[in-house]
């Protein structure tokens, strides 16, 4: 029987207390895994939101704003960009791709978006994924939509369904329109974005709406040759050959001469609006790590006071034979052994609670958060507190070495 | 037999006292050789344990020379001093001998954990630590069937006292102290506990130092010394 086996027997001897102060620990590793896994899924999540777009374009705002309305949809464009500025710009040499966005309508509290079928073909996020069809596909007529997967699910819509897009955003219009007239064409497979809340529905689409035409209306216009080109968009995206030529591109549009125009590069503006955040990141990650301080200390104030009813056990290992560094070892060994458990148990934890509410979480949140053993990320959290509870272990053991030599080998304590 | 005059314990001119008190032991000369059974007469708190402690290599005198198996104790370091502890003394005190949260077995085999030799001893004699700690633990308690891997907590006292000098004997050392191992037994227990230690110490050809402030025990013992003749303030 070794030191360690001695120190498992002497917990498991007193496991009320062990219990307690492993219970504390797992309460306080879950909590941080959990932070941890939020904080790194979101700001994952959050990057995934665009890739493979080397410039967004828009009205002369500010960058966060921009990324904002043409990314993930929040607030609104102060002004909107001339469709000649676009036309223009998208045929400029280097220019590979250009797709037009036009925000401003909404479906029942989801954003509608009108832009060009292209966007289906050059859009990517996450790992320059690009946008799947889980039904249908892109839209071919005027008044066709193609439904992101949550708008689809939420709603209930299958391909066919009609339905009313409002003028303006919000749940109810004011003028909502008795005849329905987009129709679902397609849906799309769920991407972890804002792409999937919204519905996408081309540039005519959108302006056949403000003339407040239905699809029998749209298709004599239409076939009278009547043209259903905006005269403004909220913004758009532009791929490019080299991105190399992103940073000239950008000094050509900023200082373009029909309108002042805004170009952003996107990775850039998206570290900007998470170092927006990063306080809030900080505060999360400050209060699990003041849990876990709070757990260590409670694993320090139970070794304390177990050491005072210890000190004959002390005594008479010592007089069997055990050194000062056997002593120690052992007081080492059980604060090590209830960290471990502790860790252990509160990676289970974690993984149990993450179980029981990773379907609310992606509903509430649209955050998937995976369930796994901990990642490359987390390893080092948890050897960190491992490394603490081991430090935290050196104080009882040094005051159980300090007692060793007082006592000697007296038993009547 | 030339191993009876092997010197276990040597004192030349020791002295000892706490820092900042009188000197409290004292002791120009004194031999502890293989095969005695000394009896050491002294009543608590004449600085007894204080002696034992010494004895035992945990405390080092202030001046004058220790040697425990013809090592200096003075000379050697903490973890020697243990490690010459470990392996060549026994102890059984007079009561809490035992570690609560091992079993018999557990607790008879703990000091071969803690010094090779009497593991190695053990295993040689009895073909392992756990068989010699039984075979002890069964000559301990002729009269009684005990489960080795019963815990300790249900023993009587004088159980536990005959498990703790199971204990000092495992691995044969070559010293066995016991400091008053009989002064929380009864009348009975006592007796059929000093038959079974001597049995066992004579078996194992053990030298032991027996500390104790009951006169009627001296006339089993073939040496007595008081502990007076250790104290610096007493010593004629």
């Amino acid at each position: 029987m070794n030191v360690l086996r001695l120190a498992w027997k002497s917990l498991l001897n007193r496991r009320d207390t062990a219990s307690l102060t492993v219970l504390t620990i797992a309460v306080s590793v879950a909590l941080l895994l959990g932070v941890e896994k939020v904080r790194s899924h979101a700001r994952l999540s959050f990057a995934n939101t665009v890739s493979g777009t080397d410039l967004i374009v828009g009205a002369r705002s500010g960058s966060v704003q921009l990324l904002l309305y043409s990314v993930f949809r929040i607030g609104n464009a102060t002004s909107n960009v001339a469709w000649s500025s676009y036309t223009d710009i998208s045929t400029w040499p280097g220019v590979r791709w250009a797709i037009p966005i036009s925000l401003g309508d909404s479906h029942r509290g989801y954003r509608v978006m009108g832009t060009s079928p292209d966007y289906f073909e050059h859009f990517r996020y996450a790992d320059k994924r690009r946008l799947g069809f889980s039904e249908g596909g892109p839209f071919a007529e005027t008044l066709d939509a193609v439904l992101g997967a949550e708008v689809a699910r939420k709603l209930g819509y299958r391909l066919g369904d009609e339905l009313v897009v409002t003028h303006g955003i919000g749940t109810e219009g004011f003028d909502d329109h008795d005849n329905h007239p987009f129709k679902v064409t397609g849906i799309l497979a769920p991407t972890g974005t804002p792409v999937d809340r919204t519905v996408h529905v081309g540039l005519a689409g959108i302006e056949a709406m403000h003339m407040n035409w239905n699809r029998v209306e749209t298709d004599r216009r239409r076939a009278r040759g009547q043209d259903l080109t905006p005269r403004q968009i909220t913004a758009f995206l532009l791929g490019l050959d080299n991105r190399l030529a992103a940073f000239k591109l950008q000094r050509d549009i900023n200082q373009y001469g029909a309108e002042p125009l805004l170009a952003i590069f996107p990775g850039v503006a998206l570290q900007e609006l998470w170092d927006l955040m990063r306080v809030g990141e900080q505060a999360l990650r400050v209060v699990s790590i003041l849990v876990a301080a709070a757990a260590l200390a409670g694993l320090l104030a139970v070794s304390l006071a177990g050491l005072n009813e210890r000190r004959r056990e002390m005594a008479v290992l010592r007089s069997v034979g055990a050194g000062y560094r056997h002593v120690m070892e052992l007081l080492l060994m059980e604060s090590a052994l209830l960290t471990l458990v502790g860790i252990a148990m509160g990676v289970a934890m974690q993984n149990l609670a993450l179980r029981a509410l990773q379907p609310w979480i992606v509903e509430r949140f649209g955050l998937l958060l995976p369930i796994s053993l901990p990642t490359a990320g987390e390893w080092p959290l948890l050897g960190g507190l491992m490394t603490a509870g081991l430090l935290v272990g050196l104080v009882p053991a040094w005051r159980c070495y300090r007692n060793s030599l007082a006592d000697g080998l007296s038993t009547r304590l | 037999m030339p191993e009876v005059t092997e010197e276990l314990i040597e004192i030349e001119d020791l002295r000892f006292g706490w820092p900042g008190a009188a000197p409290l032991l004292s002791c120009d000369r004194f031999l502890l050789r293989r095969g005695e059974h000394l009896y050491i007469r002294g009543p608590s708190g004449s600085g007894k344990s204080t002696l034992l402690n010494l004895l035992a290599g945990v405390l080092t005198p202030d001046s004058g020379r220790l040697s425990l198996m013809r090592q200096d104790t003075g000379s050697l370091a903490a973890a020697a001093r243990d490690r010459l502890r470990a392996d060549h003394i026994g102890f059984i005190f007079q009561q809490f001998n035992l570690v609560p949260y091992l079993n018999l077995a557990e607790n008879v085999v703990l000091p071969c954990h803690f010094s090779r030799r009497r593991a190695t001893r053990a295993a040689e004699a009895h073909g392992g630590v756990t068989a010699a700690a039984r075979l002890l633990l069964q000559r301990l308690f002729v009269e009684e069937e005990l489960d080795p891997t019963a815990p300790v907590s249900r023993l009587s006292v004088g159980q536990q006292q005959r498990v703790a000098a199971a204990r000092a004997l495992v691995g044969d050392p070559e010293i066995v102290i016991a400091d008053e191992p009989t002064s929380a037994l009864d009348f009975d227990a006592r007796a059929r506990f000093i038959e079974l230690l001597f049995e066992q110490v004579q078996a194992s050809r053990a030298t032991l130092v027996f500390v104790s402030h009951d006169p009627t025990l001296a006339a089993c013992f073939d040496r007595t010394v008081d502990i007076d003749d250790f104290r610096a303030e007493t010593r004629p």
